[in-house]
C-alpha cells in the first residue's frame, strides 16, 4: 500500500504536484495525464529521489526514507535506469544480484521473457549498442524480473514494437498476483484501459479523477484528457 | 564486507575500465609517477609535503567526478542500492586505488633505496584514514552531469575543483601536525603521529560512513535533481 499525505513539490514557483491524500491498494494502477500532469514527479516522489515542499509518503506502512522498500520495487523510468557500459546479460545479473535473486533462479526468471528479448540478437551486447527500443526492453525486464511488491514503470510502451507491446502487457498481466501492486503511466490510453484496475487521471499536479475498471472506458479518459 | 558493496565495487572497476574517459584519466597517473620516480627529493619535510599527492593519485583523479561519473544511471542506484551500500561502495574503492596508489609509490621508493620509506608507509596509512571522507564530503560539489562517452580531453565539460581542494587538504592537513610535533618534538614522533591517526581513521570508519550517509539522504536527493535538470 502506498500512502501520500499532503504531498507538495515545487520547482521555483511552480506547483507541479500537489496531492492532499490519496491510498494506492494492490493492484494494476494506471496513471494517465497530458505532458506536465505530474506523472513523473509523482514516481520520483514515491521513489524518495526529491526533496518535497510538503508531505509524507509511505510504502507499507514506512516512510520512503527508510529505504525498506528498496529490495521489493522494481522501477524503469527512464535511460537513467540503465548501466550503459554493461552488457545486457551482466546487467540483468546485477539488477538479480541486488534482488538476491542467483543465477539459476534468474534464468528461470528469464524464461518467461524469451519471446520479448528475441529481438536482442546477443546478451553479450553492450546496452549502449542496443536500439532505444531494445533498451527499453532490458530495462523493463530488469525492473519485472523479480516478483516485486511495488513495480514503477514509465511510458513501458513507447519504443516497443506493437508484437512487443501485446507481449509486454501479457507479461504483465501473468506476473501480476494478489499481492503485487503496478503502478503505470502511459499516454497509450488503450493499453492502460486493458490491464488497468484502477486510473487516476492527473492534471497541473492534480488528481482530477479516479476510476475503477469497472467504469473504465477508453472514451471517459479521452474526454477528461482532452477536456 | 557485504555482497552488495562488492557488486558496486566490481561495477565501478568495470566502468574503470570500459569508459575510456575514466581509463585515460587513470592512465595519466603513470607519467605523474615517472616523473616522481626520476626526481630526488633530498630532504624529508619536501618530500612529505610532495609525496601524499603521489600516494593518493588514483583516487584523488578519480575522484574528481565522483557522483558526476554515476549521473547517467543515477536514479538506478538512488532506487536499487541502499544509500549505505552506495556510500561504503565508494568509500571502498577509493581505500583500494588509494592501496595500489600507495604500494606503487612505496615499491618505486624501496628500488631508489629512498631512507624515509617509514615516512611514505606513515602517510600512506594517514591517507587510507582521513582521504576517503574528505573525498566523499566534497563529491556534493560535482553537481553537473558528465557524459561519459565524450573524451578525457577537449571534453568541452571543464575540471572541477574538488583535485585542488583535495591537494590543499592534504597540503594543510598534514602541514598543521608535521610542523608543530616536528619544532616540539622530532620528526620521527610526527610520522608516529600519523600512523596512528591514520589507523584511528580507519578503525571509527562506520561511524564517521554513518554521519556521511545522513548527509548524502539530502545531498543525493540535490544532485539528482541537478543532474536531471542539465540531462534535459
Amino acid at each position: 500500500m502506498i500512502l501520500l499525505n499532503t504531498v507538495q513539490k515545487k520547482y521555483g514557483n511552480k506547483l507541479v504536484l500537489s496531492i492532499p491524500n490519496l491510498t494506492l491498494k494492490d493492484g494494476i494502477i494506471g496513471i494517465v495525464g497530458n505532458n506536465g500532469a505530474g506523472k513523473t514527479t509523482l514516481f520520483y516522489s514515491i521513489l524518495n529521489l526529491i526533496k518535497l515542499n510538503a508531505g509524507i509518503v509511505k510504502i507499507d506502512d514506512f516512510e520512503v526514507k527508510e529505504e525498506k522498500w528498496k529490495k521489493s520495487t522494481g522501477v524503469f523510468l527512464d535511460d537513467c535506469f540503465l548501466i550503459s557500459y554493461l552488457n545486457c546479460r551482466e546487467y540483468l545479473n546485477l539488477v538479480a544480484n541486488l534482488y538476491g535473486v542467483d543465477s539459476d533462479s534468474l534464468e528461470i526468471k528469464l524464461k518467461l521473457f524469451d519471446s520479448f528479448l528475441d529481438s536482442i540478437p546477443d546478451m553479450r551486447i553492450q546496452i549502449s549498442k542496443l536500439s532505444k527500443g531494445n533498451q527499453k526492453k532490458i530495462g523493463l525486464v530488469g525492473a519485472l524480473l523479480n516478483e516485486n511488491r511495488l513495480t514503477i514503470l514509465d511510458e513501458p510502451f513507447v519504443n516497443l514494437d506493437p508484437k512487443s507491446q501485446w507481449e509486454l502487457q501479457n507479461i504483465i498481466l501473468k506476473i501480476k498476483n494478489k499481492n503485487q501492486m503496478f503502478l503505470i503511466a502511459s499516454h497509450q490510453l488503450d493499453h492502460i484501459s486493458k490491464i488497468s484496475d484502477k486510473v487516476i487521471v492527473l492534471k497541473s499536479g492534480e488528481i482530477i479523477d479516479s476510476i475503477d475498471r469497472k467504469y473504465l472506458k477508453i472514451e471517459t479518459l479521452n474526454r477528461l484528457l482532452v477536456d | 564486507m557485504k555482497n552488495v558493496i562488492i557488486l558496486l565495487m566490481k561495477n565501478e572497476m568495470k566502468f574503470v575500465l570500459r569508459i575510456s574517459r575514466a581509463r585515460v584519466m587513470l592512465l595519466f597517473s603513470l607519467f605523474l609517477w615517472a616523473q616522481y620516480y626520476f626526481s630526488s627529493f633530498h630532504t624529508n619535510s619536501f618530500k612529505m609535503m610532495i609525496t601524499p599527492v603521489y600516494l593518493s593519485l588514483l583516487s584523488i583523479i578519480h575522484s574528481q567526478l565522483l557522483y558526476s561519473w554515476d549521473s547517467s544511471f543515477f536514479s538506478f542506484m538512488l532506487t536499487k542500492v541502499s544509500r549505505e551500500d552506495y556510500i561504503k561502495s565508494k568509500y571502498y574503492f577509493h581505500c583500494f586505488l588509494l592501496l595500489i596508489s600507495s604500494s606503487i609509490v612505496i615499491v618505486m621508493d624501496s628500488v631508489k633505496q629512498e631512507p624515509i620509506i617509514f615516512q611514505t608507509v606513515a602517510i600512506a596509512v594517514y591517507l587510507l584514514g582521513s582521504l576517503p571522507y574528505v573525498i566523499l564530503l566534497l563529491g556534493r560539489f560535482n553537481k553537473k552531469p558528465v557524459d561519459i562517452n565524450k573524451g578525457a580531453f577537449m571534453n568541452y565539460e571543464g575540471f572541477t575543483i574538488m583535485p585542488f581542494l583535495l591537494v590543499l587538504y592534504l597540503l594543510f592537513s598534514i602541514a598543521i601536525f608535521y610542523y608543530p610535533i616536528n619544532y616540539f618534538w622530532s620528526e620521527s614522533i610526527a610520522f608516529y603521529v600519523f600512523f596512528a591517526l591514520g589507523c584511528i581513521g580507519f578503525l571509527i570508519r562506520n561511524s564517521i560512513l554513518k554521519l556521511i550517509v545522513i548527509d548524502f539522504n539530502s545531498v543525493g536527493k540535490n544532485l539528482f535533481e541537478n543532474y536531471l535538470k542539465k540531462i534535459k
